[in-house]
C-alpha cells in the first residue's frame, strides 16, 4: 500500500528509484504525515489499550518495583535535571520524580474509577427504567436529572472541599453525586428509540416479560454505546481530579498526585521536569481512554445498526 | 415559533427550582456546622451575629420554612455575605462576572472560528491524512489538562519567547476604561479608548487561546461528524443535478445543515468552559469568577462558593435556552415539532 | 406517431466500476441505449442490476468510489464522456434534469420549497430575484399544488409525500430541460397519490417534447408510461424493445419470470411464479449468463458463455435460448385450492372477532394550555376472521392498519372495543393468561432489517418464544431446526448473525420464528413491501404453502391491493381508522361498492390493460389528526354530496359484504 510515486520514484537519483533524500525534500513532510495518519488508523485500538494496560500494571504493582521512595526527601539533590540516577529528575525537596510520577497515579485513577463505576451502573439503570416505563415517572426522573446536570461539577466539588476541608475523599463524594445524571439522559434516549423497534415488539409478542425485554433485548443494544461513553468518562474524571488537586482541594501534599505536582512545579518554571512529567502522565492516560472509546465505537457499528 | 420559546422557558422553571433545592440541601447538609460555614469561624463566636443570621435565614424554623426563606432571599438577590470580602455575594459576583464572560466568550469564538473550517475539511477528505491528523490533534486537545497546557504556554510564549504579556487583564500602566458592561473590550470601544482596547485584547489572547483548546477539540469533532452525516444526504446530489458546482453544494447546502448540531454542543461546552475558566483565571491572575471561586474555596468561604455554583448553573441554563432558540431558528423542523406519543 | 428523430442521448458500451473493501468490481458492464425527444425509455431492474449507476454515469454524478471505466456518452451529438466538470455542471439542471426517489431526503430540510424550486434558474443565470420566485410559483401551480405562493414559503417537512414529489418535478422542469431522468418516481407514495403522479407524468410527456428516462422496479408503472423498455440484470441490459410488445411476449426468461411473479387479474388465483434464489451480488456473479442459476430453461451454453443482445422477434434480447426460437408464454398453474376452501371456510366459527375497536394517540408538543390533539388511528373498527381463512387489510398511510395489527397482537392497549380470540376477550387479559395467549398469535413485520435483534444469533432469535414459554433447550433446538426447514433455510443458519443475511433470508427467519409455537393466527404487516420483486413472490408462495400445511389463519396487511387479492379470501378496506368496505376477495376486486375501493383498484397500473375506467382521486389523504366530518373519504370522493359532510355513513350489509357509503356504486 505504499504510495508508489512518492518513494520508488521516477526520477530518483539512482534512476531505479533510490531513496536519496535530497530530491524528495518537499515531499518528505506530507509523506511522514501520511504515514503517521495511516499508523494511527490501523493501530488505534492497540495503542490505546496498550497505554491503558501499561499504566494499569504499573499502578498495581508499583509497590513491588525497585523505585525510590516517593516521599523520601533529600535536599542535597534537589532540583536536579533528569539523569541516569534519576530518570525524571528530582523536585524541590529532592524527591525522585520518576517514582513520584508513577505513584501519583494512585490517587486520581482509582478515584476516577470509583466515580465512574458507581455513576455508570446507577445512571444506566435509572435511565433505562425511565425510558422504558415512560409517563409521569419518566418526566420526574428527567427533570431531576436536568437539575443535577445544570450544576457545574468542579464548583460543587470545590464547595464540598470548602465545607469539609480538602481531601480526595471529599472530591470523590462530590463527583459521584453529580456524575450519574449524564448516563440517565443518554440511556433513556437510547431506550426510547429502541423500545418501538420491530424486534422489541416481536419479543413482546413472543411473550417475554417486561423485565426480560428490558434486560435481555433492549439493554444489550444500549450497553455498548454507553460503555464507550464510560471509557471516555474515566478520562474526564481523571482530568477533574487532577484539576481539584492542582487547586489544592484534592489530594494533599506530600502525597504525590499529578495535579498538585504540576502546581508545585509551576513555581519552578526553569526546572521544567517537575511539572512536565506529571502533566504528560495525565495526557497519556486520558488520551488513551478517549482513543479506546472511539475505536470501540467504530468497531461496534454493524452490531448497532444491524447493517453492514 | 413563539409557542416553542414559551415551552422552553416553562421547562426551565422547574429546573431552576430544583437547582435551588439542591443548593439549599448542600448548604445545610454538607458542612459540619452550617452556621459556621456561612459566617466564618470568628463571627460564630459572637452570639449576636449568630442570632441575626439565624433570624435572616430562618434557621430555627422547620425545614420547609427554611427553604422558603432561602428561596425568598434568593429571589431578592440575597445570596449571603462573603466571609472573605464581607460584601454581599451578589455584589461580588456582579463585579467579577464580566471578566469571565469576556474570557469564555472569547474562547468559544476562537474555537468556532477554528473548529468549523477544520471539521469541514476533515470530513471532506475523510480517511485522508488531514483527517487523521485532525483526529489525532483533537483527541490530544480534549485529553490535555488545561492547567498544564497553560503553564506550558506561559513558559514558552512569555518566559522564553516574550510574545504574550504577563498575567492580568491589562498591563501595569493601563487604566481600565469607564465601566459600562465590565467587559474591558466593549467598554474601551464604547469610550473610544483604542489603546486600552488593544491592551485588553493583547492580554486576552493567551488565556482565551488556552481555554479554547478543549472546546476546539470537541467542536472540531462534532463539526466533522455533522458534516459526515450530511454529506451522503440526498439533497446534495439533487443540488448537483441542478447544476450546482461542488463549492456551491458544500457551502450553500451541506455546511448549514452540518453545523446545526454544533450549535447545541457549543452551548453544552459553555458550561465546561466556565469550569475551565476557574483554572485559567487562577493561573493568569484574571479577576473573574474563577479566581473568586478559587479564593473562596481556599478560604473556606462557603456562601461565596455556593453563590458561584448557582451562578454557573443559571448561566448554563440561560445559554442552553439561547442555543435552543437559535436551533429553532436554523432548523424549521424543530419549530413545529409535534410528536405522536407511542404507547 | 412522430418521425424517427435523431437521438437526444446515446450511450454506447458503458462500464462502471465500484471499489469496495479494496476490490474493484464492475457494476455496469457494457450498457448501450438511445433516447430521442418525445420518447420514454423505461429501465427496469432489481437491486444489483446497475440501473441507478447507469443513469448516474450519464450526468457524471457517480457516488464516491465509483468510476466510469468505459463507453461513450453523447448528448445532442456532443461527446460528453470526458467532459470537464464545468461543462457537465452547465448541462445538469438546464438540459438534463433529474428527479430523485425519496422526496424527504431529496429536499433540504432547512430551506424553503420556493428557494429550492427556483435554484436551477439561479444556477444557470436564467432569472434572478423576483422573477425567479415568480417562475417557481408558476411551476408549482402547473404541477397542481394549491396555493403556490404559500406553498413556496413552506418547508419540506410541512408537505405531504405527493406534494413533495410534485415540487421535485417542478424543480426539474423549471429550466425547460430536454431530457429528464426520473429514478423511481412513484415509489414510497400512497397508491392513490401514485396514480396522480403517474397522471402528471403522462400529461407532461404528451404535452411537451421531453425525452424521459424512467427507472423503476415496477413493471406496471413502465407499462403505463414507457415507450421503450430496457430490462437490466447483473449490470447488463438483457432485453430491449417496445414496451407493449415486449411485455406481451417477453423474450428473456428473466423478464418472463418477473411478469409471472406479479399478481395480475388473470393469475390471481394461482401460484405466483417465484424465481428461486436472489439477484447476484456484485462479488458473486455466476459465470456465463448471470441469470442461469435461476433460469428455468438454462442450457449448457448458458453456464459458460454470456450472451449479447441480439435480435429476437422485432427487438433484442440477450438469451441463447430465445435467440434460437421465440420463448413461449409462461403457463400459470391455476391452483384452485384457495377458491375451493372459501365456501367451506365461511361456515366455520370465527377465530378472531374484533368489535368496535377505537384507538387514539395523543399528540404532544403544544403548550400546556393549548387544545389537546389526537391522532384518530382507529374509530370503531369491527371485523371477523374464520379459522383457516386469510383476511386482507388494505389501506393507505394513516388508515390505521398498523395500529390495528398492534391492537390485535395486544402490543398496545385499545381505548374501546373488544377483541375475542379463541373465545376469550383478550383486551381484558393481563399477566400470565396474556402471555399464554401469545403462543397462538404471532406477528410478521415489514422491515427485515429491524425485525431481528442485531446482537442475537438467528438460532436464539427464532427460539425466543420457545424459551420464554419454558420449553427445554434441547427440544427448542430441534424445533428451531424444524421451522428453519419449513422456510427453506438450513439449520446452519442458527449460528449466524442478522447482518450477514440478505433481506429475503431475514424475512424467512421472521416467518420461522412466528411459527415456532402452536401459532394459529399470523398477523403479517406488509411482509413483503421491503423486498425485491423477484423475492416477493417466493415469500408469498411460502406463506400460502405454510398456510395450507399448518392450517394457519392469516391477517395480511398491505397497501397493495393486487397482492392482497391474491393472498386473501376476504378483503377489508380501511381508511382513516374506519372500515370502508369488506367482503369476499374476488367480489371486492370485481364489483366494488365503495368509491374508495374503486379508486384503489384503478390506481394500480396493471401490466395487462384491465379495460376498467381509471379513477384518479384529487388531493392528498387527509391527516388522521383532524379527520373530515361526516364521511372521512368525502374530500377526495368523486361522488360526494352535501349529505356526506353531515352524516357519517354506517356499514350496510348484504349477504357476506358490507360497505359504508351513502351513494355506493350500483350493482352492474
Amino acid at each position: 500500500m505504499i504510495d508508489a510515486d512518492g518513494l520508488n520514484g521516477t526520477g530518483g537519483l539512482n534512476g531505479t528509484g533510490g531513496r536519496g533524500l535530497g530530491l524528495w525534500q518537499p515531499r518528505v513532510i506530507p509523506y511522514v504525515m501520511r504515514q503517521l495518519g495511516r499508523a494511527l488508523g490501523d493501530y488505534e485500538r492497540g495503542i490505546s489499550f496498550g497505554i491503558i494496560g501499561i499504566w494499569a500494571i504499573l499502578l498495581v504493582i508499583i509497590p513491588l518495583l525497585p523505585l525510590a521512595n516517593p516521599l523520601h526527601q533529600n535536599v542535597n539533590i534537589a532540583l536536579q535535571s533528569p539523569s541516569l540516577a534519576h530518570l525524571f529528575g528530582t523536585d524541590e525537596l529532592g524527591r525522585d520524580m520518576l517514582s513520584r510520577t508513577i505513584w501519583g497515579g494512585r490517587q486520581s485513577v482509582p478515584a476516577a474509577l470509583v466515580v465512574v463505576c458507581i455513576g455508570f451502573p446507577l445512571g444506566t439503570v435509572i435511565g433505562a427504567f425511565a425510558g422504558y416505563v415512560g409517563g409521569a415517572v419518566e418526566e420526574v426522573i428527567m427533570r431531576i436529572t436536568d437539575m443535577f446536570l445544570a450544576f457545574p461539577v468542579l464548583v460543587l466539588a470545590m464547595a464540598v472541599s470548602a465545607a469539609l476541608g480538602p481531601s480526595l475523599y471529599h472530591g470523590v463524594i462530590a463527583l459521584t453525586i453529580v456524575w450519574w445524571p449524564s448516563y440517565v439522559r443518554v440511556t433513556r434516549g437510547m431506550v426510547l428509540e429502541l423500545k418501538n423497534r420491530d424486534f422489541v415488539l416481536i419479543s413482546r409478542a413472543a411473550g417475554r416479560r417486561p423485565l426480560g425485554i428490558l434486560s435481555r433485548v433492549i439493554m444489550p443494544n444500549v450497553l455498548p454505546s454507553v460503555l464507550v461513553m464510560a471509557a471516555i468518562d474515566i478520562g474526564r474524571a481523571i482530568l477533574l481530579f487532577s484539576m481539584l488537586s492542582f487547586l489544592g482541594l484534592g489530594a494533599v501534599p506530600p502525597t504525590p498526585e499529578w495535579g498538585s505536582m504540576v502546581s508545585e512545579g509551576s513555581m519552578y518554571m526553569d526546572q521544567w521536569w517537575i511539572a512536565t512529567f506529571p502533566g504528560l502522565a495525565i495526557l497519556s492516560l486520558v488520551f488513551a481512554f478517549n482513543l479506546a472509546g472511539d475505536s470501540i465505537r467504530d468497531a461496534l457499528d454493524p452490531w448497532v445498526t444491524g447493517r453492514r | 415559533m413563539s409557542r416553542y420559546i414559551i415551552r422552553r422557558v416553562l421547562l426551565m422553571i422547574p429546573i431552576l427550582f430544583g437547582m435551588s433545592i439542591i443548593a439549599f440541601v448542600v448548604s445545610r447538609a454538607i458542612p459540619v456546622n452550617p452556621i459556621e460555614a456561612a459566617i466564618g469561624q470568628q463571627a460564630s463566636d459572637h452570639p449576636a451575629i449568630v442570632a441575626a443570621y439565624t433570624k435572616e435565614w430562618g434557621l430555627n424554623k422547620p425545614l420547609v420554612v427554611q427553604y422558603l426563606t432561602y428561596m425568598w432571599n434568593l429571589l431578592h438577590g440575597n445570596l449571603g455575605i462573603s466571609i472573605y470580602t464581607q460584601r454581599p455575594v451578589l455584589t461580588d459576583l456582579k463585579t467579577f462576572m464580566p471578566a469571565t464572560i469576556e474570557l469564555a466568550t472569547g474562547a468559544i469564538l476562537i474555537s468556532l472560528l477554528v473548529s468549523v473550517p477544520l471539521g469541514v475539511l476533515a470530513a471532506m477528505r475523510r480517511g485522508g491524512w488531514i483527517d487523521r491528523i485532525v483526529r489525532l490533534v483533537t483527541l490530544i486537545g480534549v485529553a490535555m489538562p488545561l492547567f498544564w497546557l497553560a503553564l506550558l504556554l506561559i513558559t514558552l510564549f512569555y518566559v522564553h519567547w516574550p510574545i504574550f504579556p504577563g498575567p492580568g487583564r491589562l498591563g501595569p500602566t493601563t487604566i481600565p476604561p469607564p465601566r459600562v458592561t465590565g467587559l474591558y473590550t466593549i467598554d474601551s470601544i464604547l469610550s473610544g479608548q483604542w489603546g486600552t482596547l488593544w491592551d485588553a485584547l493583547y492580554h486576552l489572547a493567551l488565556p482565551c487561546l488556552c481555554l479554547s483548546t478543549w472546546s476546539m477539540g470537541l467542536l472540531t469533532r462534532i463539526t466533522r461528524a455533522g458534516m459526515l452525516s450530511v454529506l451522503p444526504q440526498g439533497y446534495l446530489q439533487v443540488a448537483r443535478s441542478k447544476g450546482a458546482s461542488e463549492r456551491h453544494v458544500i457551502w450553500r447546502h451541506a455546511w448549514r445543515n452540518a453545523t446545526i448540531p454544533v450549535i447545541t454542543v457549543a452551548g453544552l461546552a459553555y458550561g465546561d468552559l466556565l469550569t475551565g475558566a476557574i483554572l485559567i483565571e487562577t493561573i493568569f491572575s484574571w479577576d473573574g469568577i474563577g479566581s473568586y471561586a478559587y479564593q473562596s474555596s481556599i478560604n473556606a468561604d462557603f456562601p461565596a462558593i455556593m453563590g458561584v455554583a448557582l451562578l454557573f448553573g443559571v448561566i448554563y441554563l440561560v445559554v442552553n435556552l439561547v442555543v435552543d432558540i437559535l436551533y429553532a431558528f436554523v432548523d424549521p423542523r424543530v419549530r413545529s415539532a409535534m410528536t405522536v406519543k407511542q404507547q | 406517431m412522430s418521425e424517427p428523430s435523431k437521438p437526444l442521448l446515446q450511450v454506447e458500451g458503458l462500464h462502471v466500476t465500484v471499489v469496495s473493501d479494496g476490490v474493484t468490481r464492475e457494476a455496469v458492464r457494457g450498457v448501450s441505449f438511445e433516447v430521442a425527444a418525445g420518447e420514454v425509455l423505461g429501465i427496469v431492474g432489481e437491486s444489483g442490476s446497475g440501473k441507478s449507476l447507469t443513469v448516474s454515469a450519464v450526468t457524471g454524478l457517480l457516488p464516491a468510489r465509483t468510476r466510469r471505466t468505459g463507453g461513450v456518452i453523447r448528448f445532442k451529438g456532443e461527446d460528453i464522456t470526458t467532459a470537464s466538470r464545468r461543462r457537465l455542471t452547465k448541462i445538469r439542471g438546464r438540459q438534463i434534469a433529474m428527479v430523485f426517489q425519496d422526496s424527504l431526503t431529496s429536499l433540504n430540510p432547512v430551506k424553503r420549497i420556493g428557494e429550492q424550486v427556483r435554484e436551477p434558474l439561479l444556477l444557470h443565470d436564467l432569472a434572478s430575484g423576483r422573477a425567479a420566485t415568480d417562475a417557481a410559483e408558476a411551476a408549482l401551480r402547473s404541477m397542481g399544488i394549491p396555493d403556490p405562493h404559500g406553498a413556496a414559503r413552506r418547508y419540506p417537512h410541512e408537505f405531504s409525500g405527493g406534494m413533495r414529489q410534485r415540487a421535485m418535478i417542478a424543480t426539474a422542469l423549471i429550466a425547460s430541460p430536454e431530457l429528464i431522468i426520473a429514478d423511481e418516481p412513484t415509489t414510497a407514495l400512497d397508491v392513490t397519490v401514485q396514480a396522480q403522479i403517474l397522471d402528471l407524468w403522462r400529461r407532461l410527456v404528451r404535452e411537451s417534447n421531453l425525452a424521459l428516462i424512467l427507472i423503476s422496479h415496477d413493471l406496471g408503472v413502465m407499462s403505463d408510461l414507457a415507450t421503450t423498455l430496457a430490462v437490466m440484470y447483473a449490470g447488463r441490459i438483457v432485453e430491449l424493445g417496445p414496451t407493449r410488445e415486449l411485455l406481451a411476449r417477453p423474450q428473456h426468461p428473466y423478464t418472463r419470470a418477473l411478469l409471472g411473479s406479479m399478481p395480475t387479474a388473470a393469475a390471481s388465483r394461482g401460484e405466483l411464479v417465484a424465481i428461486s434464489g436472489e439477484p447476484p451480488a456484485l462479488e458473486a456473479r455466476p459465470p456465463g449468463c448471470p441469470f442461469h442459476p435461476r433460469c428455468s430453461v438454462a442450457e449448457d451454453r448458458c453456464r459458460v458463455e454470456e450472451p449479447d443482445l441480439a435480435p429476437v422477434s422485432s427487438w433484442t434480447s440477450a438469451c441463447w435460448v430465445a435467440q434460437r426460437a421465440p420463448l413461449p408464454r409462461l403457463r400459470v398453474s391455476g391452483d384452485g385450492a384457495l377458491a375451493e376452501l372459501t365456501p367451506a371456510l365461511e361456515r366455520g366459527e370465527p377465530l378472531l372477532r374484533v368489535e368496535g375497536v377505537t384507538k387514539h394517540y395523543p399528540v404532544v408538543g403544544g403548550v400546556p394550555w393549548g387544545p389537546r390533539r389526537e391522532v384518530h388511528a382507529l374509530d370503531g373498527v369491527s371485523l371477523e376472521v374464520r379459522k383457516g381463512a386469510t383476511l386482507g387489510v388494505v389501506g393507505e398511510s394513516g388508515c390505521g392498519k398498523s395500529t390495528l395489527a398492534r391492537c390485535i397482537l395486544r402490543l398496545t392497549e385499545v381505548a374501546a372495543g373488544s377483541i375475542v380470540f379463541r373465545g376469550t376477550d383478550i383486551t381484558k387479559l393481563r399477566g400470565e393468561p396474556l402471555r399464554r395467549m401469545r403462543q397462538y398469535m404471532q406477528p410478521i413485520f415489514q422491515d427485515p432489517y429491524s425485525s431481528l435483534n442485531p446482537r442475537t444469533r438467528i438460532g436464539e432469535s427464532v427460539a425466543e418464544a420457545l424459551l420464554v414459554h419454558g420449553v427445554p433447550k434441547r427440544e427448542a433446538i430441534r424445533r428451531v431446526d424444524e421451522v428453519l426447514e419449513y422456510v427453506a433455510l438450513g439449520s446452519h443458519y442458527r449460528s449466524r448473525y442478522p447482518h450477514n443475511l440478505s433481506g429475503g433470508e431475514r424475512q424467512r427467519v421472521g416467518i420461522a420464528r412466528a411459527l415456532v409455537l402452536d401459532t394459529e393466527l399470523l398477523v403479517a404487516d406488509e411482509p413483503i413491501s421491503a423486498l425485491d420483486v423477484s423475492i416477493q413472490a417466493q415469500i408469498l408462495n411460502l406463506i400460502k404453502d405454510l398456510q395450507r400445511r399448518l392450517g394457519l389463519t392469516i391477517i395480511f396487511i398491505s397497501h397493495d391491493l393486487r397482492i392482497v387479492e391474491h393472498m386473501s379470501t376476504r378483503i377489508l378496506i380501511l381508511s382513516l381508522g374506519k372500515v370502508v368496505e369488506v367482503g369476499p376477495a374476488h367480489e371486492i376486486a370485481e364489483r366494488p361498492r365503495h368509491p374508495y375501493t374503486q379508486a384503489l383498484l384503478s390506481a394500480v397500473p396493471f401490466v395487462e390493460a384491465s379495460g376498467k375506467a381509471r379513477i384518479v382521486l384529487a388531493g392528498d389523504p387527509p391527516s388522521p389528526i383532524d379527520p373530515p366530518s361526516g364521511c372521512r373519504f368525502r374530500t377526495r370522493c368523486p361522488r360526494a354530496q352535501a349529505l356526506c359532510a353531515e352524516v357519517e355513513p354506517a356499514l350496510e350489509n348484504a349477504a357476506d359484504r358490507s360497505w359504508a357509503c351513502h351513494f355506493p356504486i350500483e350493482e352492474p
